[in-house]
């Protein structure tokens, strides 16, 4: 892991680079459905695809509070650009180091690094989604490997992904399988028409009879779930919830710059009370937001096993935010919220998604709930 | 406190049931009996490396090593010789 002076170096280049090279191209991303590959190659170079994982796999050895606070900086530029690195990174880079053999490790990692490779991972399918041990995509094993059938439904980065964590059943037990994504048997269909997460390549994998090799199982048969599951989406949350710090910081940026320059009854909006009151409450949400995820940082950073709960609780608490301060941003900027000619318009759409992926508010709750039930009884 | 306690304790205190009366034994699976929630696996990971200083491997990622009080604490006996 770098020192703190080398990884604040860092933050202030990614903000620089998310200024320059990401936020003013973030309303094509979601134009045109594509996030550039010119940009991923950028990216890449400059080792922010897997800014979580240590140098030696061709990470930044970001350590989890400023892994957090540059994700934050991206996810401020453009969602779907902080979406790609939450994939690499956090759901199948620190999957793969975690879980997967030396081999994975070695070939995958640095190929992911340098952006030679682009990991998704396919858990969910068009009848499972919060349930996710209910998969219904199968494996067999046969003399010469795995042979898996099924179909999977909103990987993020599937539409151009080279290969892909699919999660699948026996009739025993769930396992974690490496599908490259030109197999015979596989076919990616691109998903359209998105609410949100236009630029972010999503789609639906169809499996049908993908041959895969012994060696590209992760872990032991049995181990996908739910340790494989867990570990991607507990690194998965924590990324989320610095992507609703960021929506919300982002959406207070435009509030603020909107409310100092637009005039009505002679004066500056900013200085009618009622809208002091929603900048208000934006400001204190975020700034709470954001503790929440600097706490789970820490306990993240000592490897503390109350982190999972707290970073649950961040990014319940986090996206739950973004939607609140993205839906007070766009009734500030009233009509013009509605268009998107303004940053906000995209923000609110984008800010629905982070309470739905990597486990809905409503499953956030009832295990925050579960957590709180226990912790604080005292008979 | 042997360690058999501490992972005892530690199960113990991530019950998903909210009933005082509720017992279990050290073999009985707490997966399969729907005793954790689907945090517990991440979190008996952290406790296990965390308490036992022991980096659990990808080869050791098997199930039955941590289905039960009694499983996991020899998996911890194995690690430490």
């Amino acid at each position: 892991m770098k020192d703190s002076i080398s990884q604040q170096m860092i933050l202030e280049e990614a903000s620089t680079f998310a200024d320059q090279e990401i936020r003013p191209r973030a309303k094509e991303f979601d134009h045109k459905g594509v996030l550039a590959r010119d940009l991923i190659e950028k990216m890449a170079e400059k080792r922010y695809l897997l800014a979580s994982l240590p140098q030696r796999y061709g990470g930044l050895g970001l350590d989890p509070i400023y892994y957090g606070l540059f994700t934050e900086e991206i996810g401020k530029a453009c969602c779907s650009t902080r979406g790609l690195i939450t994939v690499q990174s956090s759901l199948v880079g620190e999957t793969l180091l975690k879980w997967g053999a030396d081999e994975h490790r070695a070939e995958l990692l640095p190929l992911m690094a340098s952006g030679k490779k682009i990991g998704a991972f396919a858990l969910t399918e068009p009848e499972v989604g919060t349930n996710a041990q209910g998969v219904k995509t199968t494996y067999v094993e046969t003399g010469q490997g795995y042979v898996l059938n099924g179909k999977k439904k909103w990987a993020s980065f599937g539409g151009i992904a080279d290969f892909f964590i699919v999660i699948a059943k026996s009739k025993k037990q769930i396992s974690a399988f490496i599908v490259e994504h030109n197999t015979k048997g596989v076919t990616i269909v691109p998903m359209q028409g998105l609410l949100a997460g236009r630029a972010s390549h999503i789609a639906e994998i169809v499996l049908d009879d993908v041959l895969v090799p012994v060696s590209n199982i992760i872990g032991k048969p049995g181990g996908g779930y739910p340790y494989i599951v867990g570990t991607a989406l507990d690194h998965g949350r924590y990324s989320i919830a610095w992507g609703g710090v960021a929506v919300a910081q982002a959406c207070i940026n435009a509030m603020v710059v909107y409310t100092r320059e637009r005039r009505q009854f002679n004066k500056r909006i900013c200085e009618f009370q009622l809208i002091q009151g929603i900048i208000g409450d934006a400001v204190t949400k975020t700034h709470a937001a954001r503790a929440l995820c600097i706490s789970a940082g820490h306990l993240r950073q000592e490897r503390n096993r109350e982190a999972v709960v707290e970073t649950t609780i961040a990014k319940y608490f986090a996206s739950k935010v973004a939607m609140e301060v993205a839906t007070d941003a766009v009734q500030v900027h009233g009509g013009n919220g509605c268009i998107d000619s303004y940053t906000v318009e995209r923000l609110f759409r984008e800010a629905k998604l982070l309470e739905i992926i990597e486990g809905t508010s409503q499953i956030q709750q009832q295990m925050i709930a579960g957590y709180g039930l226990r912790k604080y009884f005292r008979p | 406190m042997t360690d058999l306690d501490r992972i005892r304790e530690f199960v113990k205190s991530n019950l998903t049931l909210f009933d005082e009366g509720v017992s279990f034994g050290d073999d009985d699976n707490i997966f399969e009996l729907g005793l954790v929630d689907s945090l517990f696996a991440v979190q008996l990971v952290l406790f296990i490396e965390g308490e036992f200083d022991i980096d659990i491997l990808d080869s050791e990622l098997n199930i039955d090593n941590f289905s039960s009080v009694s499983r996991i604490g020899e998996f911890v006996k194995m690690k430490k010789s």
